[in-house]
């Protein structure tokens, strides 16, 4: 009887835990493939292509401790691009960064990530008009409840 | 007697103490003086005046006096030259003190109201591009420095598995 407990509890508590981390190992793995993706379609210079390869990776359920790998992947083609001068293409991936993120924190991240393209682009006066939109989010996540 | 005589008259008084004047104007004016009270006063006042000058002994004028003289005179022609130009450019251009009166209202409105104040966002932006370049150069694919070591950090899958390295064989048989 105690052995069938003690199953219970187990199946309880480490099925769920189990479930997510299959879960995000499997958008992991999702996420990785599509990257490699849009790293061939970079070096294909099949540029309009990109915002779509990349919104199938912002769509996927990122857990919260895995939100930084949103931005990052938001860093690194935004890099990516800028290195081909595709900035109108950076910006429509950001666009879509900013609306699949799903805390303020992380929006205000891909703010700043748009700051800097602006910035790279010349135009400073809407690239500090977007950092201090980030640091408006930033201030409203940590007023914001738990 | 009219007035175009009496005006005459004191003109010519000077003339008349100086021996200036023809016989026959000497003697017009001798007579307009004994009928007008007036000019005749006013000769006198002039006659007495004439009289005290002649009697002052004479100076003796210092060489150096002249010089002192001119030199007063020039600086005052300076002086002259200058209350022209003042005049001239405050009446004949008048544009020119417009202008001046314009370029010290934005100056007092400067001091008053000072420079725009400086954006407190615009510090922090620029640091948060300082490190944002760094990343960037780093994303290139590009040797950079770090903790004194020179390190080279290809842009790689961000979602690729982390495999940590643990310096033993990996053949190495777990048992």
């Amino acid at each position: 009887m105690i052995a069938l407990n003690v199953l219970t509890l187990v199946t309880l508590f480490a099925v769920p835990a189990a479930t997510q981390e299959d879960g995000w190992e499997r958008t992991r793995a999702e996420a990785e493939m599509q990257h490699e993706i849009i790293m061939l379609l970079i070096e294909n210079k099949q540029f309009e292509q990109i915002p779509v390869a990349a919104e199938k990776i912002f769509e996927l359920e990122f857990p919260e401790d895995q939100q930084n790998l949103f931005v990052r992947e938001a860093q690194l083609l935004t890099d990516a691009l800028l290195h081909h001068q595709e900035t109108a293409i950076a910006h429509q991936v950001l666009d879509i960064a900013i609306k699949c993120a799903r805390d303020d924190k992380v929006k205000a991240r891909v703010f700043r990530e748009k700051a800097y393209l602006f910035k790279k682009e010349g135009n400073s006066e809407e690239a500090l008009r977007y950092f201090e939109e980030s640091l408006e989010l930033e201030r409203k996540a940590r007023l914001a409840p738990d | 007697m009219t007035d175009t005589e009496c005006r005459a008259g004191t003109n010519a008084l000077t003339a008349l103490m100086d021996n200036e004047l023809s016989r026959e104007e000497a003697f017009a004016l001798e007579n307009h003086l004994r009928d007008c009270p007036s000019c005749r006063q006013e000769y006198e006042s002039l006659l007495y005046a004439y009289q005290l000058t002649c009697r002052m002994p004479e100076i003796e004028v210092d060489p150096s006096l002249w010089p002192q003289i001119r030199s007063k005179l020039s600086s005052e022609s300076m002086i002259g030259r200058w209350k022209r130009f003042i005049h001239g450019l405050l009446f004949d251009r008048p544009w020119v003190p417009a202008t001046a009166a314009l370029g010290i209202v934005a100056v007092v409105l400067f001091l008053l109201v000072g420079p725009p104040p400086d954006n407190p966002a615009s510090k922090e932006f620029s640091a948060f591009v300082q490190q944002r370049e760094i990343l960037f150069k780093r994303d290139q694919g590009v040797l950079f420095r770090s903790g004194g070591f020179n390190r080279y950090e290809p842009r790689r899958n961000p979602f690729m598995r982390q495999v940590q390295y643990t310096g033993q064989n990996p053949f190495r048989s777990r048992r």
